[in-house]
């Protein structure tokens, strides 16, 4: 059985490597990517603590069932969105979809 | 550190090269690149739900990750033709990006390893005490029959959690209309 501490370092390790992502990227494709890396580092806690803690009910893997729900149609929204912004803008880039900023 | 098992080898194995994937998407300077590298950090993390022990999620998680957002975001690089744009991928922000993702993996890391797991891990689960065997999420019925993961989830959706996965269908919906409504072109526009 593997620890659960390591398990959950990995989940860590990989929530910070995704939040580095979404903080220094400015392609809006890429921030998405990191987005899904720190829903996946998410996931991956709630089923370790599901496995090891309380096994029954499964409630664990069900939440993240649904955080897996949630992050299919945030991609295909935030796409649509990207897609739309590089129509308006010519640009992919968040810091030049400065419309918006005063 | 003590290894128990060759459970724990390939827990490490798979670890080290997602988390290497993970730096390879947020360090590459090629955005295919990127995706690719998420698709292998997320198909190794199938992996370790496997030796979790998690077989269905596992299996969603290729469907829906390998299948279908990778080639979403392959779809979505092609259109924006984002690889001949202009300018770096990072932004002038990224010394205070690197500062918070450090700060974040420190606090995480020491919380999980000042914390006593010990006492609520139930005692099948602690490594100590089944170093070889596996443990798999086996719940029981209400009439005693063993279940596998893929069942308690089946029957916890359909009973405990049956209205919030009646909204996540709803959801799911509502994204699907709205990224139609979105992408579309409008009548007059050339594209």
């Amino acid at each position: 059985m593997i620890p659960m501490e390591h398990v959950l370092i990995l989940g860590a390790a990989l929530f910070a490597i995704g939040m580095y992502g979404v903080l220094a990227r400015r392609n809006a494709v890429l921030i998405l990517l990191s987005v899904e890396l720190m829903l996946n580092a998410v996931n991956l806690n709630l089923i370790a603590f599901n496995v090891y803690l309380r096994p029954n009910p499964a409630t664990g893997m069900v939440f993240s069932v649904f955080v897996i729900v949630i992050a299919a149609a945030e991609a295909g929204l935030a796409l649509a969105i990207i897609l739309r912004l590089f129509r308006n803008r010519r640009t992919a880039n968040v810091d030049e979809a400065d419309l918006l900023k005063w | 550190m003590q290894i128990h098992s060759t459970e724990q080898v390939v827990f490490y194995l798979l670890a080290v090269v997602a988390v290497a994937a993970a730096l390879g998407v947020v360090f590459a300077q090629d955005i295919i690149h990127s995706a690719l590298f998420l698709v292998v950090t997320l198909i190794l993390t199938a992996g370790v739900y496997v030796l979790l022990s998690a077989e269905f999620l596992s299996l969603v998680q290729v469907l829906v990750y390998g299948g279908g957002v990778s080639i979403l975001v392959m779809f979505a690089v092609m259109i924006t033709r984002v690889r001949d744009a202009r300018g770096p991928l990072d932004g002038a922000q990224k010394p205070i990006a690197i500062v918070a993702g450090l700060a974040i993996v420190t606090v995480l890391v020491l919380m999980i390893s000042r914390t006593e797991w010990q006492q609520a891990i139930p005692a099948v689960n602690r490594p100590d005490e089944s170093p070889v065997r596996v443990q798999r999420v086996i719940t029981q019925t209400d009439k005693g029959q063993l279940m596998s993961d893929t069942d308690a989830i089946g029957h916890d959706l359909f009973t405990t959690f049956a209205v919030p996965f009646e909204v996540a269908s709803l959801v799911l919906l509502v994204a699907l209309v709205g990224a139609i409504y979105l992408a579309r072109g409008e009548e007059d526009e050339v594209t």
